[in-house]
């Protein structure tokens, strides 16, 4: 099994209609149906956001997700556990996942 | 900019660095207002010399024009060279998303949106302090096999029935277990790794650039703990007898209680220089520089016993595994056995593959009660985003596990 030491930069989007300017956080837990994100940019429980990144080599954009739970530490951050929305996105991180787990 | 409470009070180090006087000032009101302690540099070469006396907590750099992309790129570059571990939070003087993603990738801990707000900042520096690593955890994914798989599965278990399952059961075991004894390797966030010891669940790493021990935690190997040795440039570090043993770049041998902050409690007398690898067979020290291998008694000197001349091309660690000594040859990038008894001989050779490449320079070698474990550097650039450094499981060598 692999591991990168360092957590995953993300590219955060809001819905169209909510005028929210792109923001940015890092995601530290990641599975292929979503994983727990950590920003700085306020996020509210049911919020559906469109994330960005890129993982070992590979580039995923606008990947459509919604914040299942989502609650302010007691720093300040957003916490919020994301889930993924597109099943062809969860199955193309699914194979990545693998790849990266069996190097 | 007015402080708002001083909950969470700290006198952790911030160190705040770029950016004009009359900013520096203002965010350093606001930072001592909440408890923490701020030194200021002006430039990028002050912030290194600071950097290089004493290690802060937490370092943010204020970028003073929206047009600093260049500034504040080459001091992020230059500070996580030069302290990889240390939390840098970039303060830019516009909102860009992408320009922030870049700055992450580059090794920014965390990129203040513009205009920085005294919750942003309060929650990033507070998070940052506390800061000791972490890992992206990647949970597996089950497997999903196909509708066709699923059909073609069940046809081939009506037509093949109980004896085909118990062979692929049998199969699954042979897969497993040669996923178990493969080799595997691990990237690490520290650039110049210089020697690799097992200890208490995990791999200590020394850093000679940094000056650090890092804790890499088994079975993730994420970094646990960093300490660090302000003292000594570490090129080689040993577990025995209850102590950590380290050699520095000045040639001398320190001995260090294993404590939380591994307290030196001497330097040998006797000078060792170039000793890049050390291991205790219960009884003896043995050390080893590139082309020697010593035998010494723990005595107030470090008395050598006797001495060979290395077996292989350029030896770079060695380590004990219970029975024999073992050494590391990047020359080569071989493992050689040597048997206590005719230590100057090599019993055995195993190449690495690994190494075969030629992509890293072995530097470090460590049994863990089962397996040979080896840190490398990497000899060429690699190129952005390249892992600098690594950790390698080697595969289970025939006859290995006891």
């Amino acid at each position: 099994m692999s591991s990168t030491c360092v957590t995953l930069p993300v590219l955060i989007e809001f819905e169209p209609g909510q005028f929210r300017r792109e923001a940015w956080g890092r995601v530290e837990r990641l599975s292929h149906r979503g994983g727990t994100l950590a920003t700085l940019a306020p996020i509210v429980p049911d919020e559906r956001l469109r994330l960005s990144f890129q993982l070992w080599g590979q580039s995923f954009r606008d990947i459509p997700c919604v914040a299942v739970e989502a609650e302010k530490d007691a720093d300040g951050y957003f916490q919020a556990e994301i889930a993924f929305q597109d099943e062809a996105d969860r199955r193309r991180l699914a194979k990545l996942l693998w790849d990266i787990l069996s190097r | 900019m007015a402080a708002s409470n001083a909950a969470g009070v700290s006198s952790a180090g911030v160190l705040l660095a770029g950016g004009g006087a009359e900013q520096r000032r203002e965010w350093a009101l606001l930072l001592g207002e909440w408890g923490h302690g701020v030194r200021q540099a002006s430039d990028l070469k002050s912030a290194l010399e600071m950097l290089a006396q004493e290690r802060p907590k937490v370092l943010v750099w204020v970028s003073e024009e929206p047009e600093d992309d260049q500034k504040e790129s080459a001091a992020l570059r230059e500070i996580v060279a030069s302290c990889p571990l240390l939390p840098v939070i970039m303060a830019p003087a516009r909102r860009d998303a992408s320009r922030a993603l870049e700055l992450l990738r580059m090794g920014a801990w965390e990129v203040l949106p513009w205009p920085q707000s005294q919750t942003a900042i309060k929650a990033a520096v507070s998070r940052a302090i506390r800061f000791e690593g972490t890992s992206l955890s990647i949970a597996p994914p089950p497997h999903e096999p196909s509708n066709r798989a699923v059909l073609w599965g069940l046809a081939a278990v009506a037509l093949a029935g109980l004896l085909l399952g118990a062979l692929s059961v049998r199969r699954a075991q042979l897969r497993r277990e040669a996923i178990r004894r493969a080799g595997a390797h691990w990237d690490i966030p520290y650039s110049h790794p210089s020697s690799l010891a097992f200890d208490d669940g995990g791999f200590w790493v020394s850093d000679w650039y940094t000056r650090t021990l890092n804790f890499q935690r088994k079975p993730e190997l994420s970094l646990a703990r960093v300490v660090p040795l302000p003292r000594e440039t570490p090129i080689g570090i040993g577990f025995g007898g209850g102590f950590l043993f380290t050699s520095d770049t000045r040639g001398r041998i320190v001995r260090h209680m294993k404590d939380a902050g591994f307290t030196p409690l001497g330097v040998y007398r006797q000078e060792a220089y170039g000793t890049v690898g050390i291991a205790y067979d219960g009884l003896f020290l043995w050390t080893v520089t590139k082309h020697t291998l010593y035998k010494r008694i723990l005595d107030a000197d470090l008395s050598v016993v006797e001495s060979w001349p290395y077996s292989g091309q350029k030896a770079a660690s060695l380590t004990f595994d219970g029975e024999s000594l073992w050494s590391l040859d990047a020359g080569a990038g071989e493992l050689i056995r040597h048997r206590l008894d005719r230590p100057g001989e090599a019993a055995a050779r195993i190449a690495l593959p690994e190494y075969k490449a030629g992509d890293y320079e072995p530097v470090g070698l460590a049994w863990d009660g089962s397996r040979f474990w080896t840190v490398a550097a990497r000899k060429t650039d690699g190129g952005a985003g390249a892992p600098r450094a690594r950790i390698f499981r080697h595969a289970v060598i025939e006859g290995q596990v006891r």
